[in-house]
């Protein structure tokens, strides 16, 4: 930080998770993200967790900044505990409560010039009247509700993948391997994504349940690499040199 | 000793009253006219979609609250897209109503408040007091002469929980009028509001009012 100049370095972010996922299925909501975070185009660590319970029926995954990350959920847990606090027989915030603040808090974070550098995806299953929830909020408080979400690279790599095979019934082993799919597409394609995943998963019966990461299987022994690695490209450096 | 002084002002106020079933929650009040040529001061104010007051005592104590409880549920409604509860808000006026009492140069409310409203936990009917407690009933009956009122509601309140508005309405009004004596009820003087679990809180008509009071009216002189 310049002396005497105005705090900049928490608006450009650093710390940076990739795409995550989202999808209703017949019991649910599944919720995805790969555990890499990034600091700059270097994989800084391979084993974060990018998702988190809000309550007993929400949960949140967020792509971007992810020190940002740990803010929202700083804010969201103070939200929590003043809802138990009040003891007055109910949890009134709602899967829809906390999707509606999160864009509240997001607008005015961008309007002070200082946003809270995330793409969330917020998913809930409410328990008592099986309502089934799934939205999107950037950053900059736009808020985004579908059947399946993206964020990050993978809206644009994935858009298509997930159009074609969503479905309203599908199982949790459909979904699960939807999800695969389209983190598979993304390891391929995104350099910071990396090919260990974790997915939670919210239902009327069971709440929020977050997986143990795993990893993915890729493929990369395919002829074309030997060629032009061998082949082709090695004589021109040769040549160069 | 202030509080003493405030909650006789809300006994002071004509007669409000609230009742409940499962889905709705009805609050019906006397008007007062201060002189032939003047019209009938409103007594119950509508909150939100879900939620209305009906008041005893200063008018202008509830004008506060009623726009302090506007503006919350307002608040409410902007960050987190749904209604206020109703318990969080009667609260909220509590504490508000508690800092009076125990500060010198500052006066209690003098005005009691019948909340109805419909939230996540069902119907609600809250009661608050100059004194800052609340609390919770089936039915009540606040201000002057209000103990007529409430012997009518302790007696029919065990059959209040399956009705509809419309039924809860006409006992409404038969407590009212048990608490009038000879004030004759008509849609001048008298307000009825509604709120149901699938019907947004609203004042009924003045066409409305007088086909219940012609109602009530037959049914007691055959009883």
């Amino acid at each position: 930080m310049i002396s005497g100049q105005p705090r900049t370095h928490t608006q450009v972010p650093v710390n940076i998770g990739t795409s995550v996922m989202g999808l209703r299925y017949k019991d649910g909501i599944m919720l995805a993200a790969d555990t890499a975070v990034a600091y700059g185009s270097m994989k800084k660590t391979k084993h974060a967790q990018r998702m988190a319970a809000i309550s007993s029926d929400t949960a949140i995954a967020c792509s971007g900044e992810m020190s940002d990350f740990q803010e929202l959920l700083k804010i969201f847990r103070e939200k929590h505990d003043g809802d138990v606090i009040e003891n007055d027989g109910a949890l009134f915030l709602k899967p829809t409560d906390y999707f509606n603040y999160l864009s509240r808090v997001q607008y005015q974070r961008r309007m002070k010039g200082d946003p809270l550098w995330n793409g969330s995806i917020i998913g809930g299953v409410r328990q008592d009247s099986g309502d089934v929830f799934l939205g999107m909020v950037d950053l900059y408080g736009t808020k985004v509700e579908g059947n399946f979400l993206l964020t990050g690279l993978a809206a644009h790599y994935c858009q298509v993948l997930m159009q074609n095979s969503w479905r309203a019934d599908l199982t949790e082993a459909e979904a699960r391997a939807i999800i695969e799919d389209c983190m598979k597409v993304m390891f391929y394609r995104d350099k910071k994504a990396s090919d260990e995943i974790q997915i939670t998963t919210i239902t009327k019966d069971q709440g929020v349940k977050i997986h143990d990461p795993y990893r993915i299987q890729g493929e990369w022994n395919f002829q074309f690499f030997h060629d032009k690695t061998n082949e082709f490209w090695r004589p021109i450096r040769i040549y160069n040199n | 000793m202030k509080i003493e002084y405030a909650k006789e002002a809300v006994k002071q106020g004509s007669t409000s009253l609230g009742l409940k079933s499962d889905r709705n929650v009805v609050l019906v009040s006397l008007k007062k006219s201060p002189h032939d040529l003047a019209s009938h001061q409103e007594k119950i104010f509508d909150i939100d979609d879900h939620m209305g007051i009906a008041i005893a005592g200063l008018t202008a104590d509830a004008r506060y609250l009623c726009k302090f409880m506007r503006s919350e549920c307002l608040n409410y409604w902007y960050t987190h897209d749904s209604h206020h509860p109703t318990e969080r808000l009667v609260n909220k006026i509590a504490k508000k109503a508690q800092v009076k009492t125990s500060h010198p140069g500052k006066r209690p409310f003098g005005v009691g408040l019948l909340v109805g409203s419909v939230d996540e936990t069902g119907t609600h009917l809250f009661e608050t007091c100059p004194s800052g407690n609340y609390y919770e009933y089936i039915a009540m009956a606040i201000g002057a002469r209000s103990q007529s009122a409430k012997t009518y509601l302790e007696k029919n309140y065990e059959l209040f929980a399956s009705l509809g508005w419309e039924e809860l309405a006409k006992h409404g009004l038969r407590a009212l009028k048990a608490s009038a004596q000879e004030t004759e009820l008509t849609e001048h003087n008298v307000s009825v509001g509604f709120v149901g679990a699938d019907q947004k809180f609203r004042l009924l008509t003045a066409e409305e009012l007088r086909s219940y009071l012609a109602e009530i009216n037959d049914s007691m002189e055959i009883a």
